[in-house]
C-alpha cells in the first residue's frame, strides 16, 4: 500500500477491471446523491459513478495523427487535450452544483484512438449507469499547426429510463393544459439538440501556454485551502485510475478532494482568474454546465430516486444558459444557442405557473430567433402558446397562435409525430367549442377540422407502423 | 433529440417498397431486391429511361410488368448500355444512402500555406458535424484511395452509377501552397438535373477555395463553421425522396416519401438562410448560393405541389395555406 501513500492513485496491479468492482462497491455504500466525485479512467475502460444523479463524461480530444506528420506535434496536442479534461472537471465542480454531479475524465496516451465517445457511451450502457441517471458525454476534435490550435467540441445529453437495465430515452415534453372550462388538452414535442456541435474554435500557442500554466496550478493538491506546501501533484496517467470525492467548494476556487482508495485528501485551486481564462477559451463549459442542470430538473420535475428542490437548480441552470448565448451567434454558433434557450424553456415549461410559462415563450422565442427554420422549436413555442392562453389568458387570442405555429411546424417537418399529434389534439379541442372557432381568421367549419383531424389521425397511424 | 432520428429509426428497421406488398411496409431485404430489379432493368434499358420513369408512366402492375418483359426482349439482341462500375469497392457493398468521402491530395508540409493535414482535419470537423446531424440517415463510406481530379470525372455513366448506388454526395480535397480547395460532387443533382434534365447550372459540381492573400486568408477560415456540406447533403437527400415518391405507388409510401422530401429541401433552405454569402459565413461563392438556395427553396414548393397533385398523397401538406407550402413555414416568429 505504499504506493497510495505516496500518491492518489491506485497501483498498477488492482487497475484495470478491479478498479470499477472497488469503486462500485464504494459507491454504493456511499452514494455521492447530493455530493460531487471525480475520477480518471482509460478510455479503453470506461466508468460512470452509478450512484451519482449526472455523470459528465469528459473524453479526451481527438487529434489526426498519421505517420507522416510529425510526432511532436501529437505529444503537444495529446497533453493538452489531457489537461483540459482535468480543468473542465474542477471547473463543473465550482459550477454545476446541482446536488449531485461525476465527472468521468477518458484519457489515454498510447492508443489514443480507444478514446472514441460513441464506444465509450455503448460500453457506459453495458451496466455502467442506472436508471434515470442522466450523462453528458464530452468530446471533440483538437487539430494544431505552427501557431495555431483548431478544437470543436460535442456535447450529448442522455436522460436514462426507468427500467434495468436503461436506455437511453428520447428528450421529449409532455403537457396536459386545462382551460379554465375543465377542458384538457394534451400537447408533446421532442427537445432538439440531444448533439451538440459547438463552432471550431481557434487557440494560439500563447493560449496553449496559458491552459498549460493554469493545469500546472490546478494540479497542485495542497493540505490547507491556502497556497503553502505542495502534498503532491495530479498527474494524468490513464494506466493509473484515480477516483475521489469532492467534500468542500469554495467561492475563490478551492476544492477539497478525497481519495477513495486512502485516507488522504488535500485541497486544490482554480482560481477565478484561471476559471474566467479557461471559459475564455472554452465557452461551452457554461453550457455543458446547463445541461447538468436541465438533467438534474428532468430528474426532480419528475420524482423518485434523485429528486430535489427544482428552484434553485432552475435559476442556476438559467444563468449557465444565458451566459453561453450572451456571447453572441459568432461565439455561441446557431444550434447550440438554440438549444441553450430551448431547455432554458423547457425547464420553465415544465415548472409551470404564469410567469415560468412566460417565461418558457420568451426563450422559444431567442431559439426561434437562432434557428427559424427548426419545427421542434416552433412546437414547442406552439405548446407554451397553449398553456398560456388556455390556461391563464384568453384562449380566443391564443388559438390561433397555437395553430400557426403549429402549421410552420407541419410545414418544415410533414412527418413530425409530435406536430401531427398536436394539431389533432388542438382540433379536437376546438370541435365542442365554436366560440373559439370563430376566433381564427379562416373561420373553419367543424366539418373542415373533422376532415383535417381524419387526415391527421391517419398520419400517425403510417408514422407508428 | 436528432432532428432526424425519426426517419431513421424508420429506415434502420423498415422501409416502405413498392410491388411487394401493397401498403405494408416491407424489410430493407426486400428494397435491395427491388432496386436489384431497378438497377437490372436500367442496365439493360440504357440511362435515359428508368424504371422509375416506367412505373410513373405506366402505373397498373400487370400491364407494366408485361411493357418491361416486352422491352426487355426488344433490347434482347442490342449490346447492353453499360453503367460505369462504382469508382471504389466500399460504394458497392450496400445500397443504402451514403456519403463518400474520397483521399485528399497535395503536398504533405510545405514550409508555408496550407498542407494536405490542414485540409483533412478540416474537412474531418466538418463532417464530423454532418455525421451526427445525418448518422441516422446516411452513412458515411470512406474510398481512402481514391482522388477524383474534378468535374470531368463525373459523366452521365459515372453519375448513374453512383446514383444507382445511392450515393448522396462525394467529398475530397486538395491542398497546395497557396490554395486549398474541399470539393462536393452532389449526386442526384448531377444525375437527375444536370444530365437527365439538362440544366447546366445546376451542375452538382461544388469547390471551395480557400486561397492565401484573398479574404479567406488564413487557416481559421478553412476551420469556420460553415455548413455547407449539410446543406448540400440535405438538397441530395430532398431529390432522392422527392423521385422516391414520384416512382412509388403504395399511397403510404407516396405519403412518406413527399414529406422527407419536403423535410429536407427545407432543411436546406434553412441552412442556406444562415449561410448567406453576404455575411461571410458561406464557404461557397454567390452564385452557387443563389443557385442553391433558389433550387432548394423551388424545389421544397414543387415537391408540395406534386404532392398535393396526386390524389393517392393524404399526407399533412393537405392543411397547408399555399404561403407556407411555398416558403418552407410562414414568417418565423409568427404571423
Amino acid at each position: 500500500m505504499e504506493c497510495l501513500k505516496q500518491n492518489q492513485m491506485l497501483p498498477l496491479f488492482i487497475a484495470g477491471p478491479t478498479f470499477f468492482i472497488v469503486l462500485s462497491i464504494m459507491l454504493l455504500a456511499g452514494s455521492p446523491t447530493g455530493a460531487m466525485a471525480g475520477a480518471m479512467v482509460g478510455c479503453g475502460e470506461p466508468f460512470a459513478f452509478n450512484g451519482a444523479p449526472v455523470n459528465v463524461i469528459v473524453v479526451q480530444y481527438h487529434f489526426d495523427e498519421g505517420k507522416e506528420y510529425d510526432a511532436g506535434f501529437s505529444d503537444m496536442i495529446l497533453n493538452t487535450a489531457m489537461r483540459l479534461t482535468w480543468l473542465i472537471k474542477l471547473d463543473l465542480f465550482l459550477n454545476a452544483q446541482y446536488g449531485g454531479l461525476g465527472i468521468v475524465s477518458h484519457i489515454e496516451d498510447r492508443r489514443p484512438e480507444l478514446c472514441d465517445a460513441e464506444e465509450i457511451e455503448r460500453k457506459l450502457y453495458q451496466g455502467l449507469v442506472t436508471p434515470q441517471q442522466g450523462v453528458v458525454i464530452v468530446s471533440g476534435r483538437i487539430y494544431q499547426k505552427d501557431d495555431d490550435i483548431f478544437f470543436q467540441t460535442y456535447a450529448k445529453r442522455v436522460r436514462l429510463s426507468k427500467e434495468s437495465p436503461p436506455f437511453p430515452e428520447i428528450d421529449t415534453v409532455k403537457i396536459a393544459v386545462e382551460d379554465r372550462r375543465g377542458n384538457t388538452i394534451k400537447l408533446a414535442s421532442s427537445i432538439p439538440g440531444e448533439t451538440i456541435t459547438f463552432p471550431p474554435r481557434r487557440m494560439r500557442l500563447a493560449d496553449l501556454k496559458k491552459i498549460e500554466d493554469v493545469f500546472a496550478e490546478a494540479a497542485k493538491v495542497y493540505s490547507k485551502p491556502e497556497a503553502g506546501k505542495v502534498e503532491y501533484t495530479i498527474e494524468l496517467d490513464p494506466r493509473r485510475p484515480t477516483a475521489f470525492s469532492v467534500t468542500s467548494i469554495r467561492a475563490d476556487g478551492w476544492i477539497e478532494i478525497h481519495s477513495f482508495f486512502d485516507d488522504r485528501g488535500g485541497w486544490v485551486r482554480l482560481k477565478p482568474k484561471d476559471a474566467n481564462n479557461v471559459h475564455h477559451y472554452l465557452p461551452e463549459i457554461d453550457l455543458i454546465n446547463g445541461l447538468v442542470g436541465y438533467l438534474r430538473l428532468r430528474q426532480s420535475f419528475e420524482g423518485g430516486r434523485f429528486e430535489a428542490n427544482p428552484l434553485p437548480m432552475l435559476e442556476r441552470m438559467n444563468r449557465s444558459f444565458n451566459r453561453y448565448v450572451e456571447r453572441g451567434p459568432a461565439v455561441a454558433g446557431a444550434q447550440p444557442a438554440a438549444v441553450a434557450s430551448s431547455l432554458s424553456g423547457t425547464a420553465f415549461l415544465l415548472k409551470g405557473g404564469k410567469l415560468a410559462t412566460q417565461m418558457a415563450l420568451a426563450e422559444f422565442e431567442k431559439a426561434i430567433e437562432n434557428q427559424p427554420y427548426n419545427a421542434d422549436l416552433l412546437n414547442l413555442k406552439a405548446i407554451a402558446e397553449a398553456n398560456l392562453g388556455f390556461r391563464y389568458e384568453e384562449p380566443t387570442t391564443a388559438v390561433q397562435a397555437v395553430r400557426t405555429n403549429l402549421l410552420d411546424a407541419l410545414s418544415l417537418k410533414p412527418n413530425n409525430t409530435y406536430t401531427i399529434g398536436n394539431l389533432e389534439a388542438l382540433y379536437a379541442y376546438l370541435t365542442g367549442q365554436p366560440q373559439l372557432i370563430s376566433a381564427m381568421p379562416d373561420n373553419p367549419t367543424v366539418d373542415q377540422l373533422q376532415s383535417s383531424r381524419r387526415r391527421l389521425k391517419k398520419m400517425q397511424e403510417l408514422l407508428q407502423k | 433529440m436528432n432532428p432526424l432520428s425519426h426517419l431513421g429509426r424508420h429506415l434502420g428497421h423498415t422501409i416502405l417498397v413498392p410491388y411487394q406488398g401493397g401498403p405494408n411496409i416491407q424489410h430493407a431485404g426486400l428494397l435491395k431486391h427491388a432496386e436489384d430489379l431497378q438497377r437490372e432493368l436500367n442496365a439493360n434499358i440504357g440511362s435515359k429511361i428508368s424504371y422509375e420513369t416506367i412505373s410513373i408512366l405506366w402505373p397498373g402492375r400487370i400491364f407494366r410488368k408485361t411493357v418491361l418483359a416486352l422491352m426487355l426482349l426488344l433490347w434482347a439482341g442490342l449490346p447492353p448500355v453499360q453503367a460505369d462500375p462504382p469508382p471504389c469497392a466500399e460504394i458497392s457493398k450496400s445500397y443504402d444512402d451514403k456519403l463518400v468521402v474520397s483521399d485528399i491530395t497535395g503536398v504533405p508540409a510545405p514550409t508555408s500555406g496550407f498542407d494536405r493535414r490542414d485540409v483533412k482535419s478540416a474537412l474531418n470537423m466538418k463532417l464530423e458535424a454532418l455525421e451526427k446531424d445525418l448518422e441516422d440517415v446516411v452513412k458515411f463510406v470512406f474510398c481512402t484511395n481514391r482522388t477524383p481530379s474534378g468535374e470531368s470525372d463525373y459523366q452521365s455513366k459515372l453519375s448513374e452509377t453512383l446514383n444507382d448506388y445511392n450515393v448522396v454526395m462525394e467529398v475530397w480535397g486538395e491542398a497546395n501552397e497557396n490554395e486549398a480547395v474541399i470539393s462536393y460532387l452532389v449526386v442526384p443533382l448531377r444525375h437527375y438535373e444536370h444530365f437527365i434534365g439538362s440544366n447546366d447550372e445546376l451542375t452538382g459540381f461544388l469547390e471551395v477555395f480557400y486561397l492565401r492573400g484573398s479574404a479567406n486568408t488564413d487557416l481559421a477560415a478553412l476551420f469556420r463553421d460553415a455548413p455547407e456540406a449539410q446543406a448540400l447533403a440535405s438538397v441530395a437527400l430532398g431529390l432522392k425522396y422527392l423521385k422516391r415518391a414520384s416512382a412509388a405507388i403504395d399511397p403510404n409510401q407516396i405519403t412518406y416519401n413527399f414529406n422527407y422530401a419536403r423535410e429536407f429541401f427545407c432543411r436546406a433552405v434553412g441552412i442556406l438562410d444562415q449561410i448567406r454569402p453576404s455575411e461571410g459565413r458561406s464557404g461557397l461563392e454567390p452564385e452557387d448560393w443563389q443557385r442553391l438556395f433558389a433550387y432548394a427553396k423551388a424545389s421544397a414548393y414543387k415537391c408540395a405541389q406534386l404532392a398535393l397533385d396526386d390524389p393517392r398523397y393524404f399526407g399533412t401538406l393537405r392543411d397547408l395555406d399555399q404561403k407556407r407550402l411555398k416558403d418552407c413555414g410562414c414568417c418565423p416568429g409568427g404571423e
